[in-house]
């Protein structure tokens, strides 16, 4: 079913809106069949109350403004963040998350027009700072095909988010050892509009494996995935078990709260890029 | 971490001052307990210097008797009243002997005093300059210490990414000058020092270096060689645009050090076979000389401490400049670990000399009539103000 | 993960290797926890103790939360391996804590073990605790004629200072 629904995302099929957006919990949508949109004008009215307070809550930092832990002088983050909001200023670089699918087009001079797109599905995010990258992955012609951009890299020249939506993983490396269809998209797909101050969705898909041998054991529980329907027997899964860590949990000196970073980072980047 | 302006000074970084400052200029000596308060009073406060070693004996020789602490339980604790532990606190001369406002008073008037002394620094041109002299192509310039603060990308406009290392020139002082005939080498030196540092913890001979440039303590020194007509005054500060984007720099370091390396890991070998029958042999140098020699070679290769010696990384190409926070982006990697400070001067790569022509000679000097903009960009690289890259 | 103590982390090791492994120093880290809780003031080899003064002052910073908060309470669970002693954590050492920022602990170094290892101890102590206090207190050094000269040239030049700025230092 969700491979179904995978397909006919791709087709963008309108007729079926109301099916999709049963399935997607309350993705983008909102396109012209006849009787829907009437009947969806009341739920926003209530979204419109408390959406000044969703704007001031959600706030977004895109997660390569927050420095890493470590020994390195802040000021050389501060540095670096200084160039990052230059770049932005001249260049949109859209809030996306691991499990967007994206349609990044850089130029390229082996190319016939010069330029070249591509549109896969985010499953990485990488790397602090300047250097910052994002990993697209899609199966074309039946090959998987994986690109790492630099997202500050000025040969990029746009980024478009297609479809706006988290999974459950922050880190989506496993759809190499699943079934193609979940990691194949349509290059001319459309975008999916969305309302700006809606929460973001989650897509609480389960994808289905291809038979062991995987890249990684992704059963076990340092990786702790969510989003793979597991069909292992079930000694296999006590036996990853073998390798769980329950005590790291409560070592509280591997904790990193960023949370007072964050918050003066934000006001500083949002502060620079207003004016 | 996000002011905008320089978070470098540390706060507590006095020093005392060559000029007569008076009679509370000697208790600004770091005097520990472990060395003789060096007060120079006058005959008075000669007792007290006295008193102090005295105290130290007496701390250094309390806290010899065993001691239990309550770890069996509070019964342990009752008779302890008496107990000597040596905290932190009580560890240096100035704890045991002076009262916590004159600590506080002495802390905050060194501080002032060394933000005064750099202060006062700011414009060597205005007071009385040596003589400026024209650069020649054979002239060797003065170079500066920088702290290694980290790396990262950089992108040219055709599109191609670099690696690049921020170095931090970071209160950067000329200290002394040597003449030719003093230190007896081919060329007249000039030392140079780095990143101010407390003076709380050095000797007095070793800050006479410091009192005599009028400058605060600096963390590393470092001797630079320097042709006749690039002297520099004892005093000036040195600043990143010393340098200008792209030309060419040698930067030198102290390695990370790794510690007892095999040959594999310190020199590179091959090494054996990890399997097909390989029995207690994998790692390690084989055969080290031959039979006819009948002796081993000086400088063969063997395991041994590695790393944390001197390297020079030559001819890399400065490719930007900050002038306001002082930070020189230079290509690729640079020995030594992060905030590690390091020595930077022109390139003495033959190949790099034409790109080097024309320095700020003898030195950037920030009262001169130069008015530099805040970045310095080689015309190659992209500047984040342009929109992308597109190849027609 | 410790990032402040250079000698002893450097290359990027942050951790002591204590016991027979990860869960074992953790383990190890807990019992001292809870012994520290339990009595205020312990006696220890200073590699753990100095390990486990971070955890112990987390632990702290953990309970100030409150006994509503979840996390707090799972926390409590896992050092704590006396059950009593969370009451005391919470209802005791939580309230006397609560207008200081952090560093709840007093660490002493203390002669070597007599044994057979010679290892270095310390003892590391709840601040604010009952016990009479480890650190002699300091001789009061007011009087003397080095400060009392101090005091006068500290005075002098406030004086001196006074017109251009009421509480300007001198230079």
């Amino acid at each position: 079913m969700a491979a179904a629904c995978e397909r006919l995302f791709r087709r963008s099929a309108l007729v079926r809106v109301a099916w999709r957006g049963r399935c997607f919990s309350s993705s983008g949508y909102r396109t012209d069949s006849d009787g829907k949109p009437a009947k969806f004008q009341p739920p926003p009215k209530p979204v419109i109350v408390d959406k000044q307070k969703l704007q001031e809550e959600r706030r977004f930092l895109s997660p390569e403004f927050i420095p890493p832990r470590g020994r390195k002088d802040p000021f050389k983050y501060y540095m670096e963040r200084k160039d990052m909001i230059q770049r932005r200023k001249v260049f949109n670089i859209p809030e996306f998350y691991v499990g967007s699918i994206l349609a990044v087009t850089t130029a390229d001079p082996y190319a016939n027009n010069k330029t070249n797109r591509f549109v896969g599905i985010c499953i990485q995010r990488g790397g602090k700072g300047l250097g910052a990258t994002f990993v697209l992955r899609n199966v074309i012609e039946g090959q998987g095909v994986e690109i790492r951009y630099e997202l500050y890299n000025p040969r990029i020249q746009s980024i478009e988010v297609l479809k706006l939506e988290k999974r459950l993983d922050d880190n989506l490396m496993y759809l190499r050892d699943a079934l193609p269809e979940y990691s194949t998209f349509d290059m001319n797909m459309k975008p999916v509009s969305r309302l700006a101050h809606e929460e973001i969705p989650v897509n609480k898909l389960q994808v289905r494996m291809k038979p062991k041998p995987w890249s990684k054991r992704w059963e076990r529980p340092q990786f702790n995935i969510k989003g793979i329907k597991f069909e292992l027997p079930e000694e296999k899964m006590k036996e990853a078990q073998k390798w769980s860590k329950p005590w790291l949990e409560f070592d509280m000196l591997r904790e990193y709260d960023t949370s007072k970073i964050e918050e003066k980072i934000w006001k500083e980047v949002s502060e620079e890029l207003k004016k | 971490m996000l002011t905008p302006e320089l978070p470098a000074t540390p706060a507590p970084e006095p020093a005392p001052e060559p000029s007569s400052r008076g009679r509370a200029e000697a208790f600004k000596r770091r005097t520990s307990w472990r060395r003789k308060p060096e007060l120079g009073l006058g005959g008075g406060m000669a007792g007290w210097a006295l008193l102090g070693r005295l105290g130290g004996r007496l701390w250094a020789a309390a806290p010899g008797s065993p001691l239990r602490a309550a770890a069996a339980g509070a019964l342990g604790v009752r008779g302890q009243l008496g107990l000597i532990v040596r905290h932190i606190d009580s560890a240096t001369w100035w704890h045991e002997h002076l009262s916590e406002e004159n600590v506080e008073f002495l802390r905050k008037s060194a501080a002032e005093e060394c933000r005064a002394q750099t202060a006062s620094k700011l414009c060597p041109l205005k007071d009385e300059p040596w003589p400026v002299n024209e650069w020649k192509p054979d002239s060797i310039r003065v170079g500066v210490i920088a702290v290694k603060l980290g790396m990262m990308p950089i992108w040219t406009k055709s599109g191609k990414k670099h690696a690049v290392t921020l170095l931090k020139v970071q209160d950067c002082h000329v200290l002394r000058y040597i003449s030719k005939e003093e230190s007896g080498k081919k060329t007249s030196q000039l030392i140079v020092g780095g990143k101010n540092a407390s003076p709380f913890s050095k000797s007095e001979a070793a800050m006479e270096i410091f009192k005599e440039a009028g400058v605060p303590r600096k963390q590393k020194i470092s001797v630079f060689n320097v042709t006749d007509d690039a002297l520099v005054k004892p005093g000036t500060p040195l600043y990143a645009a010393h340098f200008r984007p792209g030309q060419f720099v040698d930067v030198t370091a102290r390695t990370i050090g790794k510690g007892f390396q095999g040959v594999m890991k310190r020199w590179g070998f091959k090494g054996q076979p990890a399997s097909h029958g390989q029995t207690k042999t994998h790692r390690r140098p084989g055969a080290i000389s031959t039979n006819k020699a009948a002796k081993v070679y000086r400088g063969k290769k063997m395991p041994g401490k590695m790393g944390n010696i001197y390297r020079t990384s030559l001819g890399l190409k400065v490719w930007r400049i900050n002038t306001k926070h002082d930070i020189i982006y230079v290509n690729g990697s640079v020995p030594g670990h992060t905030n590690c400070l390091v020595k930077v001067r022109d390139s003495k790569l033959p190949t790099c000399k034409d790109h080097n022509k024309n320095p700020p000679f003898p030195t950037f000097f920030a009262d001169g009539d130069e008015q530099l903009p805040e970045d310095l960009y080689d015309e190659e690289v992209f500047q984040f103000k342009d929109p992308s890259v597109t190849y027609a | 993960m410790r990032l402040s103590l250079p000698a002893a982390i450097s290359h990027g090791r942050v951790f002591r290797r204590l016991g027979l492994g990860p869960r074992s120093r953790i383990d190890l880290l807990r019992n001292l926890v809870t012994a520290l809780v339990r009595h205020e003031r312990i006696e220890a080899p200073w590699a753990r103790a100095d390990e486990m003064r971070g955890y112990a002052e987390k632990l702290i910073d953990y309970a100030k939360l409150g006994d509503t908060n979840e996390r707090a309470m799972r926390m409590a669970d896992f050092w704590l391996t006396e059950k009593d002693l969370i009451h005391k954590l919470f209802k005791v050492l939580a309230p006397r804590f609560q207008p200081h920022p952090g560093n709840y602990t007093r660490m002493l170094h203390i002669p070597n073990r007599d044994g057979l290892d010679r290892a270095k101890m310390a003892v590391i102590e709840l601040k604010g605790n009952p016990f009479p206090p480890l650190i002699r207190k300091r001789r009061d050094s007011e009087k003397t004629l080095l400060n009392q000269l101090l005091k006068g040239y500290r005075e002098d030049m406030q004086q001196a200072a006074a017109p251009q700025a009421p509480e300007g230092t001198p230079v």
